[in-house]
């Protein structure tokens, strides 16, 4: 009997709901900066090939940061701002990065009212998360935390592990005390929520809202509010 | 004629809901660490104490940023937390430093009505706010940024004055192309709000909300709510 869902975090319950040029134009335009398409697309490349996620075993958060902050700075260089690259780096990282505010992050319109219907079912919830930093502050400002029994990052210091690795899985059902055969876990990248479900046997179902991932998983659902009818029937029909 | 308004933002508009004590217990229980609380009101002073790194004339975003995360760390460990410290610190940081998350901030339930009426007054607004990063993100993530034509911080590298000083106020007006004589400040500290802007020659009004300055100052109003029929 199924006891406990896990959820993915980002493009599962939240997403980013400016892409970076809008945030990028938006600030730009205070600084009365014009923005270089070129120039724009190289640094971008650059910005993401570098900012690409530490080891959860070795991270170290302020010197993440410090990289990450680094790395936004010469983006910003790179677009051929010269005065006030400083504060306009800060306010890039406000505006989308997660050791910063964020500002970009958006649930899902189905997010709430989802996580709301399987508490009412007396389901324990969980979020396991690949993310470089603890979870439960930005859950705390989207107001979801108390929706959750637990909040597990890989790179929380108290778990070191990202998916498709089983640690975190078995890190999470240990902390909510619930068997793989009672738990699903709900996610949308077929490596890391697929196939590191299955590995420790918890049950896993795809969510594939842009409809890309059609035949690749036979659970498979395109929106949330899916999940408590899928469970319902499940429930009842074992 | 009055077309403009300029208001303070910390304890004006904003305002933190949980104090430093009430997240750091929050944020211990989640880790299930032991803080030594006699060391609490020590250690926060380590954590506030002033140095030249926050004089605007040349203060350094990203500098003061790392300044600021050292300190929390050493003010994390000084409470005897050891396990887990730089973790909690930024914890800590991001419900309720200006420079992370600051999740603990909220508006007065009066703010976004009286920017309404004012706006639709016709009015022009502008925040002048002694504050240590520009304030346009978290204006944006508040929703009231759209509400401003300018939002000016002291500590903003185009600005780089605090109030009372008479250039902040200055750059404001210009921002917003009103002289002194068209424009009304509202704050609530008397050297920094009233001070400066009668300094400059625009008419300020004290907001006094908890009612604790009373007498301080010929035109003091009690909520922004006030604000509409003063200027009516």
């Amino acid at each position: 009997m199924i006891k406990a869902v896990f959820f993915d975090f980002y493009d599962t319950l939240c997403t980013w709901g400016q892409p970076l040029i809008v945030r990028l134009q938006k600030i730009a335009d205070r600084y009365d900066f014009e923005i270089d398409a070129a120039r724009y697309a190289a640094a971008r490349e650059n910005l993401y090939a570098e900012a690409s996620g530490s080891d959860p075993t070795t991270h170290v958060l302020f010197e993440t940061m410090q990289e990450i902050i680094e790395s936004y700075y010469e983006f910003v260089k790179a677009l051929g701002v010269q005065e006030h690259v400083e504060q306009m780096t800060w306010e890039l990282l406000q505006s989308e990065h997660s050791l910063f505010a964020a500002n970009a992050a958006t649930l899902y319109e189905d997010t709430v009212p989802t996580l709301q219907h399987l508490r009412d079912m007396g389901l324990k919830l969980a979020i396991v998360s690949n993310w470089d930093t603890p979870l439960d502050p930005l859950t705390e400002r989207l107001g979801i935390a108390h929706y959750f029994d637990i909040i597990v990052a890989s790179h929380d210091a108290r778990v070191r592990s990202a998916k498709p690795d089983p640690h975190i899985f078995n890190y999470t059902l240990e902390a909510i005390s619930v068997s793989a055969e009672e738990a699903i876990h709900v996610g949308d990248t077929y490596e890391a929520d697929i196939v590191g479900a299955r590995n420790v046997g918890i049950r896993p179902i795809l969510i594939d809202r842009d409809g890309t991932q059609t035949g690749r998983w036979d659970e498979t659902i395109q929106s949330l509010s899916e999940l408590p009818e899928l469970l319902s029937v499940r429930v009842r029909g074992v | 004629m009055v077309k403009a308004v300029f208001l303070d933002f910390y304890k004006t508009l904003y305002f933190h809901r949980q104090t430093l004590e009430e997240n750091l217990r929050r944020i211990a229980a989640r880790y299930r660490v032991e803080i030594n609380w006699e060391r609490f009101e020590t250690a926060q002073e380590g954590l506030f104490a002033d140095t030249a790194v926050f004089d605007p004339a040349t203060y350094s975003l990203m500098e003061s940023l790392m300044t600021i995360v050292k300190r929390q760390c050493e003010f994390i460990r000084e409470l005897g937390v050891h396990e887990y410290a730089d973790q909690i610190a930024w914890e800590l940081l991001q419900s309720g430093h200006f420079l992370f998350a600051a999740n603990s901030g909220a508006l007065y339930d009066d703010v976004v009505p009286t920017l309404q009426r004012l706006r639709d007054a016709g009015f022009k607004l502008a925040i002048v706010s002694n504050w240590e990063s520009t304030l346009d993100p978290l204006t944006e993530r508040l929703g009231i940024a759209e509400y401003f034509d300018a939002i000016v911080a002291s500590h903003d590298v185009r600005v780089r004055s605090e109030k009372p000083d008479p250039h902040i106020f200055n750059y404001a007006l210009a921002a917003v192309g009103v002289s002194a004589e068209e424009a009304v400040h509202v704050g609530d500290t008397y050297e920094a709000d009233i001070v400066g802007a009668q300094g400059v020659g625009i008419r300020p009004i004290l907001l006094d909300r908890d009612g604790t300055q009373a007498g301080r100052w010929k035109e003091t109003i009690q909520s922004l709510f006030e604000l509409s029929e003063l200027l009516a």
